[in-house]
């Protein structure tokens, strides 16, 4: 089994627009630089160097906080877009994915395709990355942390001998211990012989040799996409007009348009927060007339919604997402009935959900009791199957709430009376009457019983359209 | 300039006893209805009712929704004053399966999800609870229900005022003892008649009464105090 390690030296730093000038992330809590680009190492900046230092290094040393929920997140969507052309990935949080090659192989005719297709995509996410193969997953990954650009098939010698202890996943305790007995690298460690290595390291220490050998086998837990689009991203600088959200808003679209495609899904509703500073965020819903999924139609939209916007605070981020998307309607091509523009049932009822919601669709079923409201209920136990049978008498049309009347009206039939229900908290006990008003709308009236309370009014339940 | 009959080919001009509607018609299984409409009521387009509720105006349109086998098509309920009970449609032997209720409170979502479904292909018929609709707004469901196949009653309490809207037929219902009194106040291709009472004693003897014989005088009845 032949694994790929994909590590991410700089999540952040590569989501922030490029530029020429020395730039780093550096940790809140241990001040210290965890990402640094290019220009910052050309400075003579290191990793873990304190910010104290740095900036006496480097004068115009760009600085951005790290976000411990930002990597995460943006991991995900990498591993969203890797999946269209690898299968099988798992997610190491903060900055790794693990790719399973071997089944991939066979679809690419060799590493070497499957390799260059992983990294265009990744030059189209505009993130660095560093990938290892190995038969073993910790192996991989502990090349891919230490730099090492290694892609071979899974007949060439391991390469991760030659690794110091501290690119692996050992806690530092057991690497000076380690260190302490003259065990340097990665190969001296694995062949000791594991019980002697029991007697000095605990038991995590032991169980990462093992996977790390293949004596034990790495517990795995794929990836599954995502059932809804969702992007957050935070600008630049803040904006004080929504012009400078459009380009970013831009890549989002695209990446929403790649992501309905590939589902060959649509969607009516998109919902755009915008995130101001000290302010509660602003929320956009942007309807479209019928599903769309292409990202410039939604673009003029967001940009029609936008420009009927005035900021009264500067917006710091948004977040764009896209609560329910349905199956493209497909045209059906009838031989014998010249109608264009047909669509099933079922397209038709989802289209209509997603623009309404599920409440405002209902389905009469006949339910099995007596009582009018629940005789009616539309969310009604329709799985029983005995529904009684259906009564006479009864009118088309029945109100959600009854309305109380006084008007004068003249009984046509009844009474009928319900009185039922005792057994859960819905009583009914009242006679029902059909009426007539002096307009002649025929009505379905209920008085309720003396018995039932004081209420001696008469309400218009239901007509007889 | 076009001959007479070129115009006639080209349907721009009308002859006045051509009693054959434009559109195809589907019985409406009211038979003084049926002579005075040239068939029925129109099968496909925009249609208004203006009715209080409550006086038979789905009665009379049950007829006519189930005149023809439908095969499995929608009928949709559009923000009704009231949920369907499901007896009475059972017993007037519509498949329960076959009705969608609509609730919204947005008048335009109301009209897209109107012209969604007109134009689907999949439904018989809408029925749309509304106020007030514009000559536009009418022209863009008129196009839907064309493209779909369908037909739109839209229901309406009675109004006055009389603008010339772009609809295939218009009636105005009133309540009768006996049944319902039918209007025609605009058709497509036809002309605006004088009340049709509909007879339904045999029909829904429930909601009718047996009118008084002569001999027989109502007592007046008491006036209640305000």
């Amino acid at each position: 089994m032949l694994w790929l390690y994909l590590h991410f030296p700089a999540l952040q730093l590569d989501s922030l627009p490029a530029t020429g000038q020395p730039r780093a992330i550096a940790c809140n809590r241990r001040h210290v630089l965890v990402q640094i680009n290019r220009a910052a190492q050309a400075e003579g900046l290191q990793l873990d160097m304190g910010l104290g230092l740095a900036s006496s290094l480097c004068r115009n040393l760009e600085v951005h906080p790290y976000q411990d929920d930002f990597a995460p997140r943006r991991l995900q969507e990498l591993a969203q877009r890797l999946y269209l052309v690898s299968a099988d990935i798992m997610l190491f949080n903060p900055d790794g994915l693990l790719l399973k090659a071997s089944p991939m192989l066979r679809y690419y005719h060799g590493l070497k395709h499957y390799w260059a297709s992983l990294q265009h995509e990744l030059l189209g996410e505009r993130v660095q990355a560093c990938g290892a193969t190995d038969t073993q997953p910790l192996a991989a990954r502990a090349l891919a942390r230490a730099g090492i650009e290694c892609i071979g098939g899974d007949r060439q010698p391991p390469r991760w001998h030659a690794l110091a202890l501290a690119h692996s996943d050992l806690p530092g305790k057991a690497i000076n211990q380690l260190q302490r007995i003259g065990v340097s690298n990665l190969g001296e460690l694995v062949r000791l012989p594991l019980t002697e290595l029991a007697d000095r390291l605990d038991k995590t220490s032991i169980d990462y040799v093992q996977k790390l050998t293949g004596r034990k086998v790495y517990p795995t837990r794929f990836f599954t996409p995502a059932a809804r689009f969702t992007r957050y991203r935070e600008l630049e600088c803040e904006a004080d007009t929504t012009a400078p959200l459009m380009a970013p808003l831009a890549r989002c679209l695209n990446a929403l348009e790649d992501f309905l495609q590939t589902r060959d899904h649509v969607t009516a509703t998109l919902t755009l927060q915008l995130l101001r500073r000290d302010r509660p965020a602003i929320h956009l819903k942007i309807n479209a007339a019928q599903g769309e999924r292409r990202a410039h139609t939604w673009q003029q939209l967001i940009e029609l919604k936008l420009a009927s916007l005035t900021l009264d605070a500067p917006v710091y981020a948004f977040r764009i997402s896209a609560a329910q998307s349905y199956p493209r309607a497909k045209l059906v091509e009838d031989l014998f009935n010249a109608q264009t523009g047909q669509l099933e049932r079922a397209e038709l009822l989802s289209l209509l959900e997603a623009k309404l919601g599920p409440d405002a669709l209902l389905q009469p079923s006949l339910n099995n009791d007596h009582r009018p409201e629940q005789r009616a209920s539309c969310a009604g136990n329709r799985l029983t199957g005995d529904s009684g049978t259906p009564m006479q008498q009864r009118p088309s049309l029945l109100l959600d709430t009854p309305k109380a009347t006084a008007e004068p009206l003249s009984i046509i039939h009844g009474p009928e009376r319900i009185t039922t229900g005792w057994w859960d908290q819905a009583p009914v006990m009242r006679d029902y009457y059909i009426a007539r008003n002096r307009a002649g709308c025929w009505l379905w009236v209920y008085r309720p019983l003396q018995r039932s309370g004081s209420d001696r009014n008469w309400y218009i339940h239901g007509y007889f359209s | 300039m076009p001959s007479l009959d070129e115009l006639l080919q080209q349907r721009t001009v009308y002859r006045g006893r051509q009693l054959a509607p434009p559109a195809p018609v589907r019985p409406s299984g009211f038979a003084p209805l049926d002579r005075v409409l040239g068939g029925g009521l129109p099968a496909v387009g925009v249609n208004r009712l203006q009715s209080p509720t409550g006086i038979g105006e789905l009665r009379l349109l049950l007829p006519y929704l189930l005149a023809e086998p439908t095969r499995g098509k929608l009928l949709v309920f559009i923000n009704p004053p009231g949920r369907p009970y499901p007896d009475f449609w059972y017993n007037a032997g519509v498949d329960l399966s076959d009705v969608q209720v609509l609730h919204t409170t947005d008048t335009k979502q109301a009209l897209w999800s109107a012209e969604q479904c007109l134009q689907s292909g999949c439904c018989l018929s809408v029925l749309l609870w509304q106020n007030n609709l514009e000559v536009s707004q009418l022209k863009r469901l008129q196009l839907a229900a064309i493209e779909g196949g369908a037909s739109l009653w839209w229901l309406q309490p009675p109004r006055r005022e009389n603008i010339s809207l772009p609809l295939h037929l218009s009636l105005l219902l009133q309540a009768s003892s006996i049944g319902i009194q039918a209007t025609i106040t605009k058709r497509k291709g036809g002309w605006a008649t004088a009340p049709i009472t509909l007879d339904w004693r045999e029909r829904w003897p429930e909601q009718t009464i047996a009118p008084l014989p002569a001999n027989v005088r109502p007592l007046p009845s008491k006036r209640r105090r305000a």
